[in-house]
C-alpha cells in the first residue's frame, strides 16, 4: 500500500507541480499586464467560460464534437482499410508509398479554404481537413504492426494448417492492434486541433467559429474558452484511448 | 513410419546445396535425437517436414505417404515457446484446434484434458506473461498435443531454461512419451540430452549433408539420470562429442 502510494506520488506530483506554476505564473502576469482582452489569466478564462456557457456547450460543442467524431472515425476507417491493402499488396504498398508521404507535406491550414471553396461552409469540408491530418499516422502505424509480425508465430500457425486469412485474423491483427492504439492516442488531439483550424476557416458554428468571432471582438478570454474545451476534450479522448490500451494493448512489450 | 528419401534442398538466398541426397527415418512410437553443429541443417529438416519449405528432389513420406497429400499429420513444438500474449493459455493451447475448425466444446474439452496432462489446468485462463519458463514450455507442448498428430517435432524446446528446469522437463517429457505412444523427433545440441532421452540418435555430418550417421542408444525404454554414468553410456557421448568436433572443424 506504501509503495503503491509512493508510485502515485512520484507519476502525479511533478507534472501537478508544474502545471500549477505554469498557471501561477500566468495568472500573475496577466494581473501585471493588466489587459483583460489582450492577455486574459486563467481565472478570467474560466469565469468567462461560464458566463458563456449556454452558446458553448449547448450550440457551438455539439458541432465541433460532430467533426471530430466523424472525422476521427472515418479516418480510422481509411487508415486501417489503406495499411490491410498495403500489407496484403506489395504493387499497392509500392503506388499508395510516395502519395501517403505528399499528402502529409500539404499544410492543412493552407488547404482547408480550398476544400472551403469546392463545398462551401459543410460538414464535408471539414471533414476533409481532419481526416488529412489524421489518417497517416494511423495507415503507417497499423501497416507497421501488420508487417512486424512475428515470423515464427507465422510459420507456427502454418504448421498447424492455417490459411492467409487466418493467419490475418488470428495473429496479425492481433499483432498490428497495439500498434493501431498508439496511432489512435498520438491522432486524438490532432483530430480535435483541425477540426477547429477547419471551423476558423470556413463554418458558421463550432468553437473554432467562435473563437474567431471573439476575436473580432477583441474579448481575450472568450477566445480562451473554446480553447480551453478543446483541450479538456483532448485529455478525455486520450484518457480514453489509455483505458483501451491498459485493457486489450497491454501485451505490447511481449510481441 | 517418417522416411526422408534422397532428399536434396538448397535455400533460396544459397547456391549450395545444405542436403544431397540425404535419407532418414524415424519409426513409429520411436523417439530419434538428431544433433549436428550449428548450421548444418537440424532445423531445416522440420522445416521440410512442416512444408514451410520444398526439397529440390527426392520424398518426404509418413506411413508411405507423400506429404504433400496429407494433412495435421506432424505437430510442430519450436524453440521458444510462442504462446500468443494476446490468449489466455487455454486458448493458445486450443489454437491448433480451432485452425482446424473443430467444434469449440471439443477445443476447450481436449484443451484442459491437456492441461491437466502437463499440469496447468490451474492456469488455463490465465494469460502467459504469468507463466514461468518451464511452465511457458509445458503449455506449448500442450499446444503441440492438441495438434492431434502421431509425430511429435520438438525443436531445441529446452535450450532457453535454467538447467534444473530443464532436468526436470526431460524427465517429464521423458513419462510423458512412455505415455502418450507419440512418434518424437527430437531437435538438440546437448549430447547428453539426447543421449537420457532417444532411442537412436541421428548426427549430421558432411557439407553439404549426404547422410547422418546413427547411434542406438543402449538404455531401456523406462530410465533414469545414473543410468548416463554407465561405462558405455560414457563412451558413446565421447564418441558423439568427437564426431560433432570435427563436424565442427570442417
Amino acid at each position: 500500500m506504501g509503495i503503491s502510494s509512493d508510485n502515485i506520488i512520484k507519476k502525479y506530483f511533478p507534472p501537478v507541480i508544474l502545471g500549477a506554476a505554469i498557471l501561477i505564473i500566468w495568472q500573475l502576469s496577466a494581473d501585471a499586464v493588466n489587459m483583460g482582452h489582450v492577455l486574459p489569466g486563467p481565472v478570467q478564462i474560466v469565469i468567462r467560460t461560464w458566463e458563456l456557457r449556454e452558446s458553448l456547450f449547448f450550440h457551438h460543442l455539439p458541432q465541433t464534437l460532430l467533426t471530430i467524431v466523424c472525422g476521427w472515425a472515418l479516418s480510422v476507417a481509411i487508415g486501417i482499410t489503406l495499411a490491410v491493402l498495403m500489407h496484403f499488396s506489395p504493387v499497392i504498398e509500392a503506388m499508395l508509398h510516395s502519395a501517403l508521404i505528399i499528402t502529409q507535406t500539404i499544410p492543412v491550414m493552407c488547404i482547408s479554404p480550398l476544400f472551403v471553396l469546392w463545398l462551401g461552409y459543410t460538414m464535408g469540408a471539414r471533414l476533409i481537413a481532419v481526416v488529412l491530418s489524421t489518417f497517416f499516422a494511423i495507415t503507417l502505424n497499423t501497416y507497421d504492426g501488420l508487417q512486424g509480425t512475428d515470423e515464427k508465430k507465422r510459420e507456427l500457425l502454418r504448421s498447424f494448417g492455417a490459411g492467409r486469412l487466418e493467419i490475418f485474423l488470428k495473429l496479425e491483427v492481433p499483432s498490428a492492434f497495439p500498434k493501431l492504439v498508439t496511432a489512435l492516442k498520438m491522432t486524438i488531439p490532432w483530430a480535435v486541433i483541425d477540426a477547429a483550424v477547419a471551423e476558423w476557416l470556413g463554418a458558421n458554428q463550432g468553437l473554432g467559429y467562435f473563437s474567431k468571432r471573439m476575436i473580432s471582438k477583441m474579448d481575450g478570454a472568450a477566445v480562451f474558452a473554446p480553447i480551453l474545451i478543446l483541450s479538456v476534450m483532448a485529455l478525455i479522448g486520450m484518457a480514453v484511448i489509455k483505458l483501451i490500451d491498459k485493457k486489450y494493448a497491454s501485451y505490447r512489450n511481449e510481441l | 513410419m517418417l522416411k526422408f528419401e534422397n532428399v536434396t534442398f538448397t535455400y533460396k538466398e544459397s547456391h549450395e546445396p545444405i542436403f544431397k541426397e540425404m535419407s532418414l527415418r524415424a519409426e513409429r512410437g520411436s523417439f530419434v535425437s538428431i544433433i549436428g553443429a550449428s548450421g548444418s541443417g537440424k532445423t531445416t529438416i522440420f522445416r521440410l517436414l512442416n512444408g514451410l519449405e520444398q526439397p529440390d528432389a527426392g520424398m518426404i513420406t509418413v506411413d508411405g505417404t507423400p506429404i504433400s497429400e496429407l494433412s495435421h499429420y506432424a505437430s510442430y513444438m519450436p524453440q521458444q515457446d510462442l504462446l500468443f500474449p494476446w490468449l489466455t493459455v487455454e486458448k493458445n493451447v486450443m489454437l491448433p484446434m480451432t485452425v482446424q475448425k473443430l467444434p469449440k466444446a471439443e477445443c476447450k474439452k481436449k484443451a484442459l484434458e491437456m492441461l491437466e496432462r502437463v499440469g496447468l489446468s490451474e492456469w488455463a485462463g490465465h494469460y502467459p506473461k504469468e507463466l514461468s519458463g518451464g511452465m511457458r514450455q509445458r503449455a506449448s507442448f500442450a499446444r503441440t498435443l492438441c495438434a492431434g498428430s502421431d509425430l511429435l517435432l520438438l525443436d531445441e524446446p529446452f535450450s532457453a531454461l535454467d538447467s534444473i528446469t530443464r532436468i526436470s522437463l526431460q524427465e517429464w517429457l521423458l513419462k510423458q512419451w512412455s505415455e502418450l505412444n507419440k512418434t518424437v523427433l527430437f531437435i538438440t545440441h546437448d549430447v547428453e540430452e539426447a543421449i537420457f532421452l532417444s532411442q537412436r540418435i541421428l548426427v549430421l555430418t558432411g557439407h553439404p549433408v549426404t547422410g547422418l550417421r546413427e547411434f542406438t542408444v543402449p538404455l531401456p525404454k523406462a530410465r533414469n539420470r545414473d543410468m548416463l554414468l554407465q561405462p558405455d553410456i560414457a563412451q558413446l557421448k565421447e564418441e558423439l562429442i568427437a564426431l560433432l568436433r570435427s563436424e565442427a572443424k570442417e
